[in-house]
């Protein structure tokens, strides 16, 4: 009674919930929820034949599948979808961030071509575009002690190509008589 | 509380601890103890009937795998309250999840529900009060479930729920405070 008294003074400033507790019959707020019939005297036999069971299973215990489904359902929820969502959109960026890298990164690679690759053909015409940017010591080592070494001989002069391949014999007389004065001594003799 | 409920609690336990069919026979016992405060304890946390039925078993298989753990510190319903709730508020956690229900759906969902079960056999009043208490955080709901439907002492609350008595006099004065504004609102 002492406790009944006590929590009828905490709801005094309470109508509502006191008019609720004070509403007598079987719509009192104990009896609102309703039990099925005979409910309490089969459930004992009910939890003793669900424990007896060799590997009774827990009542609903979902399945790995409902689990799965329960679980990404929890993600769609929209604190855990944004947070996913960023982690998304932090991955796709890494991931293309790292690919431009990557790409950029391969193309020293491309150049690395040895000259094995290259037919003779494409070298040839290279050097041949290119040769003033060669000089003979480079020539030299890029050739290297494959190529049998060969003594360059100085090539003489080349003289005026004359139509006439015969000399003379009169004109030049000729001209050794117009001359024959200027000529001094000594350059004769160094000439014989 | 039950009269003499410390004598059948001495005799539950001692039939758990001889084990055999000795032990069932107190597990059998245990469950006509307890079992309507419990299940009632359970029902308006969860509303609905089969899902109160789902927990309330899940929670005595449980305390039947587990007998032999408890110590006779506190109270057998103490022991058995605490199962009990814990089944309930895992069960609660996972339907949220599952239904992905919005916050402030809450009581609308409720009073929809309570409107189509059968087992509710309350007036529009009646379904308000339930809404307005589904309102209150889990702890301050326990509270005003225990003190306003059992009409339990604060004492024994105490030691069920590890609460000093004056915070739990303070939660339920909030409780009370939230509810009544609820409903008139």
């Amino acid at each position: 009674m002492k406790n009944n008294d006590e929590l009828r003074d905490e709801l005094s400033n309470s109508p509502f919930l006191k008019k609720m507790k004070e509403q007598p019959g079987p719509k009192g707020v104990n009896e609102v929820f309703q039990v099925p019939k005979n409910y309490f005297q089969h459930l004992p036999n009910e939890v003793m034949r669900k424990v007896k069971e060799p590997t009774f299973a827990p009542v609903q215990q979902s399945s790995w599948l409902e689990q799965m489904e329960q679980f990404v359902q929890g993600l769609l929820q929209p604190r855990y979808a944004l947070t996913l969502a960023s982690v998304v959109v932090l991955v796709v960026a890494s991931v293309v961030f790292f690919k431009d890298k990557n790409a950029t990164s391969i193309l020293p690679a491309v150049a690395e071509v040895t000259l094995e690759d290259i037919s003779d053909e494409e070298l040839f015409a290279y050097v041949s575009d290119n040769i003033s940017d060669f000089n003979r010591q480079q020539m030299l080592e890029a050739t290297g002690p494959e190529l049998p070494e060969v003594k360059i001989q100085p090539k003489a002069p080349k003289l005026p190509k004359t139509k006439a391949t015969q000399p003379n014999l009169e004109e030049m007389e000729k001209y050794l008589d117009e001359e024959i004065d200027d000529i001094d001594l000594e350059d004769l003799e160094a000439i014989f | 509380m039950i009269p003499n409920s410390e004598i059948v609690d001495d005799r539950i336990l001692s039939l758990l601890r001889e084990g055999g069919s000795h032990a069932e026979s107190g597990f059998r016992l245990l469950m006509e103890q307890y079992q309507e405060r419990l299940y009632w304890q359970i029902r308006r946390m969860v509303y609905d009937h089969e899902d109160a039925n789902d927990v309330l078993q899940n929670a005595f298989i449980k305390v039947y795998r587990s007998s032999h753990t408890f110590e006779g510190k506190s109270k057998l319903y103490t022991w058995l309250y605490r199962i009990a709730t814990n089944e309930a508020i895992t069960f609660l956690n996972k339907k949220k999840q599952r239904l992905a229900t919005p916050l402030d759906a809450g009581e609308s969902t409720l009073a929809n529900r309570l409107r189509a079960d059968d087992h509710f056999d309350g007036d529009e009043a009646q379904r308000k009060l339930m809404a307005a208490i589904e309102t209150l955080p889990d702890k301050q709901r326990q509270v005003f479930n225990l003190r306003y439907f059992d009409e339990m002492n604060y004492a024994d609350m105490s030691e069920l729920l590890g609460t000093s008595e004056g915070a739990l006099k303070a939660s339920f004065h909030h409780a009370v405070k939230k509810v009544e504004a609820h409903v008139t609102k």
